[in-house]
């Protein structure tokens, strides 16, 4: 009686295949190691994502950081020969979805004025013509007056409204972000790049990528001081390589929180 | 009673001129007010104001240089110090007392002392914001334009020549805004024809002064909500390009019929109400102005033709008849509505108005000799009631627009009258006009195209000259414009208008217009410009009896 119970222990249950119970045991341990890597590389790479949206949403908290702005704006293109063209602009802006522009200068286009609202409402006002025209969106891939910013570069945007960020590296005191457009977003750029500064979040250099992925433009976000508790790049230079020439904005005169209310932002506004 | 009434209507009178006062009294800053604050402890403050009503504080200081703080934004200041003389801020700029401190940081800036020991300075302040918003300075700027065309048929005459000078003025406050354009022009060509004619300087070099706009705005007239503008002004209605069926209150421009769309000013009042979501705009013009004619070698295409049948005409002598100078005849008005709903833009708008162009009332049949008589036309300028409507928005990132008028004539009749042999003479009845309501409607769309060209294409039915149902045909018009070398060239190869005057007898009634042309920008604010226009057509249409005037343009353009 003993011995069928011990040669029953021996025996044990039967294995299909000749396998053994050890067999089996290294099996499971190595699939319970193969689950702990994915899901810790998961987790890492979830941690990772959140990290690069987060900086992207520091970003956006530092750059639309006032509740109005009021910029004297200079604006210089310089072509591929060094030739260069001044224009002014008086640029207004609330929150990252209002913005009025009138030019000042030169004679040609002044008294122009461009209006920007939310859910993707432009107007143009022209003088010559004494009324506002509304513009569609198509308008936002073409050159703003003649400089290497398009529409869609002046627009006042929340990036991580439109654009998810992922952390490429860091490097001398500056995260570098690579943004990709959400679902739905429209954008004449397949993707972007963009170097923050670790110290204040706010952007130093975007490169600006075309639809066939090649390196198009350039901009560059110089002269970052403080204005009372809110940073700003008092010189951005747009950088189009394909052209070889770029157009400097520099900001003369800015002011923050000088209460512009929403009425600001209308065609009434824009006619005057 | 009658001095009571007097009395009490001169009190208005004074009590609104008060309101007005009151209401353009400038803002600046409040005599006393606390701008600054010297941050030693033995320095005192005494605020007071000069006799040029500017805030201004004595400071005493004994240290060479000082930190200074100020209580308000110094954005919207502007500081100097002042010597015990009162000397104006030109002199402080001198280096005696090196005193004058301009800062447009906000916070706190240094003040250097002139000299040693002690000295009272007063540190004065102006907001200049408050200075900007009610001292109106006055810019001014301006364009010449220089515009020459040439027949393409032999012997090539000249067909056109401008030589404008528009001169711009505006003076601005946060409250008002005075606007002017004027226009110095030379227009058309020599046409001396006697010795004598030499002497007159409108024969030998054409000139004419015209004032285009010149008005006044005020911002917020006494409500927030409401401004006004009064004075001769453009009111552009409607939200299609140049053909607008709705832009019925300033005079039609025909002058120049290439630059179709352009409108004289009116002499009007408008007010603009904006509330909320709507904006409601009042139009009220009290004076009727006709429309502008074409130059005789176009005014075919637009004013009405006249023809008696079996009869050539000699001398055709015309009397415009102009509606009674009086608040009821000759007044016009307009109201609209406008709001956005969805994304898209909604008017509203009626005008109460006349047709700008003359209508043929009465033909008055005198002196005929054989198959020949002098006439005498009456023509008038019939009253219309419009109801406007118009969108503008964008679908799929294409501009869209849509602008339709129903147009409410008065009814207009007339008479022929012939002189018959033996008989005297006979007077027949002319219902010259109709009061069937009509509508004139435009549909329209833009796109620009990743290559930078740009493509805008409208459908009109109804030009600005037709009238009456039967009489509108229908126009196709089309621009792509191509902008190459960062908009230093602008081609447009494509430009013009297919006309259809009847749909039953295509393509036996229609006219093909193109207008190929560029611009060349050499220099900031100069453009060049060049271009060729060619009708051709069939049939007995408007813009068909033009197709013998193809021409050839050229224009020069320099904004200052």
């Amino acid at each position: 009686m003993a011995d069928l119970k011990k040669k029953q222990v021996k025996k044990g249950l039967p294995l299909p295949w000749g396998l053994s119970w050890s067999w089996i045991l290294a099996g499971i341990i190595i699939l319970l190691i193969i689950l702990f890597l994915i899901l810790w590389a998961g987790h890492v790479f979830a941690a990772q994502k959140l990290a690069a949206n987060e900086i992207l949403s520091k970003v956006d908290e530092v750059v639309n950081a006032a509740r109005d702005r009021e910029a004297k704006i200079k604006v210089t293109i310089v072509d591929s020969q060094g030739r260069q063209e001044i224009r002014e602009m008086l640029s207004y802006q609330k929150g990252s979805d209002r913005r009025l522009v009138k030019f000042t200068a030169p004679a040609e286009h002044k008294g122009i004025g461009f209006l920007s609202l939310p859910k993707e409402l432009m107007y143009v006002y022209l003088p010559a013509y004494g009324r506002t025209r509304r513009i569609a969106s198509h308008v936002r891939n073409t050159k703003f007056a003649g400089t290497d910013f398009t529409y869609e570069d002046m627009e006042a945007v929340r990036y991580s409204e439109k654009w998810t960020a992922e952390l490429l590296r860091e490097e001398a005191g500056q995260y570098v972000l690579e943004l990709k457009p959400k679902e739905g977003t429209k954008s004449q750029y397949l993707r972007m790049v963009m170097w923050v500064r670790e110290e204040n979040f706010y952007p130093a250099r975007t490169e600006l990528y075309d639809q066939a992925n090649r390196l198009y433009k350039i901009l560059r976000l110089e002269k970052v001081e403080k204005i009372g508790p809110y940073w700003v790049s008092r010189q951005l230079i747009m950088e189009d390589l394909k052209e070889k020439r770029h157009t400097i904005l520099e900001l003369e005169e800015v002011k923050f929180d000088t209460g512009l209310a929403d009425e600001f932002f209308s065609e009434r506004f824009l006619m005057r | 009673m009658e001095l009571v009434t007097r009395l009490t209507g001169w009190l208005k009178i004074m009590g609104l001129i008060l309101l007005l006062i009151s209401w353009l009294r400038p803002s600046g800053l409040s005599a006393g007010e606390v701008l600054a604050y010297y941050d030693s402890a033995s320095t005192s403050l005494e605020p007071e104001v000069n006799d040029k009503n500017i805030p201004r504080q004595k400071i005493f200081g004994e240290q060479p240089a000082a930190k200074l703080n100020v209580s308000r934004n110094l954005d919207f200041l502007n500081l100097a110090a002042i010597d015990d003389e009162d000397r104006d801020q030109a002199q402080l700029e001198k280096p005696r007392t090196e005193a004058a401190a301009k800062s447009k940081e906000e916070g706190k800036f240094s003040i250097k002392w002139p000299q040693n020991g002690p000295m009272p300075l007063y540190l004065s302040a102006r907001d200049e914001k408050d200075t900007a918003k009610n001292e109106a300075g006055l810019t001014w700027g301006g364009v010449l334009l220089l515009d020459h065309r040439l027949l393409a048929k032999a012997p090539q005459n000249f067909s056109f020549k401008e030589y404008r000078l528009e001169l711009k003025a505006e003076a601005k406050t946060e409250k008002t805004k005075f606007f002017s354009t004027l226009w110095v022009r030379s227009l058309g060509f020599t046409s001396v024809k006697s010795s004598a004619d030499l002497f007159v300087r409108e024969k030998t070099t054409p000139f004419e002064a015209q004032i285009r706009e010149a008005y006044v705005d005020l911002y917020g007239f006494l409500f927030p909500w409401l401004d006004l503008r009064v004075g001769r002004q453009r009111i552009a209605w409607g939200t299609a390009d140049r053909v607008n069926p709705t832009d019925n209150l300033n005079p039609d421009d025909l002058e120049d019929i290439w630059d179709f769309g352009r409108h004289l000013g009116s002499d009007a009042l408008k007010a603009t109400c904006y509330l909320s979501n709507f904006t409601l705009t009042g139009v009220f013009i009290p004076n009727f102005t006709p429309a502008s004619p074409p130059l005789p070698e176009w005014a075919e295409a637009f004013l009405p033709a006249l023809a008696i049948p079996g009869l050539k005409i000699g001398q055709l002598r015309n009397e415009i008849i102009l509606p009674a100078n009086n608040l009821k005849s000759s007044s016009l008005a307009g109201l609209k509505i406008a709001s956005n709903f969805r994304g898209y833009d909604f008017s509203l708008s009626y005008v109460r108005g006349r047709d700008d162009l003359p209508l043929l009332r009465d033909v008055i049949v005198e002196n005929i000799s054989g198959d020949t008589a002098d006439v005498l036309a009456r023509l008038v300028y019939p009253r219309m009631n419009i109801l406007g409507l118009d969108m503008a928005g964008a679908l799929a990132g294409v501009g869209l627009w849509a602008e339709a008028a129903v147009f409410f004539p008065e009814r207009v009749v007339g008479e022929y009258v012939f002189p018959v042999p033996n008989l005297g003479v006979i007077r027949q009845r002319n219902v010259a006009l109709r009061n069937q309501a009509y509508s004139k409607f435009v549909l329209g769309a833009d796109y620009t195209f990743p290559s930078g060209i740009y493509l805008n294409g409208q459908f009109a039915h109804g030009f600005l000259h037709e009238r009456g149902a039967s009489e509108l045909s229908d126009y196709f018009l089309v621009n792509v414009e191509w902008r190459l070398f960062h908009d230093k060239l602008k081609l447009i190869p494509l430009a013009g208008c297919l006309a259809i005057s009847e749909w039953r007898q295509w393509p036996d009634q229609m006219t093909l217009i193109w207008m190929p042309s560029f611009e060349y920008l050499p220099a900031p604010n100069a453009a060049i410009a060049a271009g060729l226009r060619v009708i051709t057509g069939r049939g007995d249409n408007s813009f068909g009896r033009l197709k013998d005037r193809d021409e050839f343009f050229w224009r020069f353009k320099y904004s200052f």
